[in-house]
This record gives C-alpha cells, structure tokens and sequence, in this order.
C-alpha cells in the first residue's frame, strides 16, 4: 500500500468490488461498525466512488455531501485491504479519491 | 425534494469549506514555522536539556513533534467538536471562521501533557543510547507534512516534502530515526513516491533497540497496535519482541494483525464526533481484556485518553516507551 491514483486507475479498482457476499471487509471497518451505514463502509466507498468517476456527465451520480463523508470518514487503517478477496488496495483507492475530489471543481 | 437539495448543497459546501479552512490553517503554518498548526515551537524541543548528542547530523533523531504536538491537536478537535463540521449548517461555517482566526493564534499546550511527551522521549533516547546508537538532531526541526497526505492536499503534500528533504540533506543528514509510527510511514513509503532521487535511509527507534538491553515493566497488558506500525510497516512482531517479559493478552478479532482496529484519530481534525466513537468501541473493545492498555502512537493514545476520561477513567493507558526500559 501507499500508492496514489489517477481518476482512471481509480476507477478501475473500484469497479473491480464485486460486492461479495462475505461482507468480512466491512466486519472489520471501524466507521462502519460504529455506524452501521453502509457508505461508511469500504463497499459503501468503492460503489459510489464507482458511480461517481463513471458518471461521465455528472448527471445521475451521488450527491457531494454523501461523496465527502464517505471519502473523508475513511480511517485508512487498512484492515478492509486485508480482508479483500479480489486484493483491491481500498484506503489507497479512497485516498487517491480524495486527492481528486479537492482538485476537481465540484458541480 | 428542496429541502433535501439544499441541505446537501449546505454540506458539501461546510464541508469543502471546512476543508479549505484547515488546508489554509495547516499549510500557511508550514510556510511560516515548518508546524502544522500555531503553538509555540519551542515545546519541540524541551525534552532534550541536558542530553548529549553528537555535533554530526549524518544520523539524526527526528521527532517531527508529533508527541510534544499530540495533545494540541487533541485540544483543537475538542474544541472544533462544539462546532462539529457533520452537523452541516451555520454552526459548521463559524467553526470555519473561527479556526481561520485561530490560525492567527497560539494553541495554548498542557504543560503536563508537555512534561509526559518528554518523559518518553527522554526514554526512547536512554535506550537508544543504551544500545550503544549514537545521535545528532537537527536544531530546528520541520514537521514531516503527514496530516497534508493523509487529509488528501497530495499536491501540498508534495511540495512540502521536497521543501523538506532538501532541508534534511542541506545539514548533512544520511540517517533518520523516526519516534512515531505516522512519521515511519511517510518518510519510508510515501516520501520516494514524491521527492525526486530520495536516498535517505529511515529508521524506527524501535528497530534500534538491543532487545537483549531493555526489559518491559512486568504486567498483564493489551496492545493496540498502530495501524501503520502493524499493518502498513509490519512491524508487530519486532514490537512483541521487545514487550517480551510483560504478559500480553491477545485476541484474534481484537489484537490480531488483520482485524485490530483503529483508534479513530485520523479523522480527529474532520470529524470529531465520528473520531470518539470510533475510540469509545475500541477502548471498550481493549478493555475486554485489560485495563492497562499498551499503545505505540501519540495520536492513538490522545484520542484514546480522551475516550477513557469520557468513560470515568476504567483504563490505564501507557506509551511502548513507558513500559520499556532499561534491562
């Protein structure tokens, strides 16, 4: 862990959640625990940071506030990463995120 | 729908605001004291009256403030949870304000939460120097520019960091030995990603010590492990090593390498509210199996402290540098 991604790669990666049945990454979120809400899971993250970067006209994504919480609630502790079984590097996709939220002029 | 429509306008707009507030406090800071946020700087340095250190800088030990600094920045969330950013609205657009005045200010330090950082500094060195590892310091030292990385200012981030390195390289540094696990991290792995030809070795104090030279205060304790020490630096192991004496508890779920979990504070300074009950599960969740808890990060141990004393105090909780000492 520790790299940073452009828009592109990031999308990749979050496309790549396959939203599997074992849930074991958001077992072990500590955001998510605390407030059972789904968006403030690694899931939760992955998908609407998914629905958001392929989203070309910004026309039907999710809306900024529940884009900046989501986003900017990650602990980046990396347990989600260690539970992942398609080895998606989810705090360096969340915080890649991050960097390009801040940079890009929100609609 | 429009009172829903506006209301996420309103929080995406505290928010970024918040976030443009904070990146202005932090960064202007840096420019101005090489500090993230305004304190007298001189608490950097207090530990080390009347200790030796080597006039050559080729092998520093490098704080980067980080405990002297814990505690303030602990002070500031408190306050900034008054006017927590979450719950949207005026309140979170004064809190903007208000820290943007602030960022004119001094934060105003504990002084025995001063004397407590000392003290584990002070202990770090004694091993250090009992291992028979020498050391210079830098007489002003920049802070390592994590909270710019971490928040997401990837961009400030990177100048800084150039701004830094080429200020460890301009006094003759080869070597630094880091005290914390953040400043581990972001010199080790994320510093070669964005400063150009980066040749300085890093060094945790904690890969220093002559295991055969310090013995851990006998007890029953729990560890809460840094998230970055343990899974990012794969450091658990040498860190158990060195507590080797003390009995640990351990527990897969609780303080197993993949599912321990975190203090909460990285999101101390963005969401305070979130930041606390985060502690409060994990200090609830360490409890279970100790009441003195050993943690290896100033950051954890602010914000873990803060649930502690919120509960009425049912844990005691102790730097690694504390229980360690010489053998």
């Amino acid at each position: 862990m520790g790299e940073t991604y452009g828009a592109d790669e990031t999308l990749l990666w979050a496309l790549r959640c396959r939203e599997c049945g074992g849930r074991t990454c958001e077992a072990v979120c500590p955001t998510y625990r605390v407030t059972r809400r789904e968006s403030l899971g690694p899931r939760g993250r992955l998908s609407l940071i998914a629905e958001f970067l392929g989203d070309d006209d910004g026309a039907k994504g999710p809306g900024a506030a529940e884009l900046f919480e989501a986003a900017f609630t990650c602990l980046h502790c990396g347990a989600c990463a260690s539970q992942c079984s398609a080895r998606i590097p989810i705090p360096d996709v969340v915080l890649s995120f991050r960097a390009l939220l801040l940079r890009r002029p929100f609609r | 729908m429009a009172k829903l429509i506006y209301n996420i306008t309103m929080l995406h707009y505290d928010m970024s605001e918040w976030l443009n507030s904070l990146r202005g406090i932090v960064a202007s800071n840096l420019r101005r004291s090489r500090m993230p946020f305004p304190f007298d700087a001189s608490i950097c340095y207090k530990w080390r009256e009347g200790l030796y250190f080597e006039r050559s800088k080729e092998r520093i030990l490098y704080t980067s403030c980080m405990y002297q600094m814990a505690h303030v920045i602990g002070a500031a969330a408190a306050k900034l949870e008054k006017f927590s950013v979450a719950d949207g609205g005026m309140r979170a657009r004064l809190a903007a304000l208000g820290a943007k005045a602030a960022g004119g200010l001094l934060l105003r330090p504990d002084p025995r939460e001063v004397e407590r950082a000392g003290g584990i500094l002070r202990n770090i060195y004694a091993m250090l120097k009992g291992s028979g590892v020498t050391l210079g310091v830098l007489e002003s030292e920049p802070y390592s520019g994590a909270l710019l990385y971490e928040l997401g200012f990837v961009d400030d981030f990177a100048a800084y960091a150039r701004r830094v390195y080429e200020s460890l390289k301009s006094n003759g540094v080869r070597e630094v030995v880091t005290t914390d696990p953040h400043t581990q991290y972001i010199l080790e792995k994320i510093y070669p990603r964005y400063v150009e030809r980066f040749d300085l070795k890093v060094t945790s104090y904690l890969n220093l010590i002559d295991r055969s030279r310090v013995r851990a205060r006998p007890g029953k304790f729990v560890v809460h492990d840094s998230c970055y020490y343990s899974r990012y630096l794969d450091m658990r192991g040498a860190i158990r090593g060195l507590l080797r004496g003390a009995r640990l508890i351990e527990h897969p779920t609780i303080t197993g390498k993949d599912a321990s979990q975190c203090c909460g504070g990285p999101v101390e300074s963005t969401y305070p509210g979130l930041a606390r009950a985060v502690a409060a599960s994990r200090l609830a969740d360490l409890s279970k199996l100790s009441r003195d808890i050993v943690v290896e990060c100033p950051i954890c141990y602010a914000n873990l402290q803060r649930a502690n004393e919120d509960a009425g105090n049912p844990a005691r909780l102790y730097d690694l540098a504390e229980v360690l000492g010489g053998g």
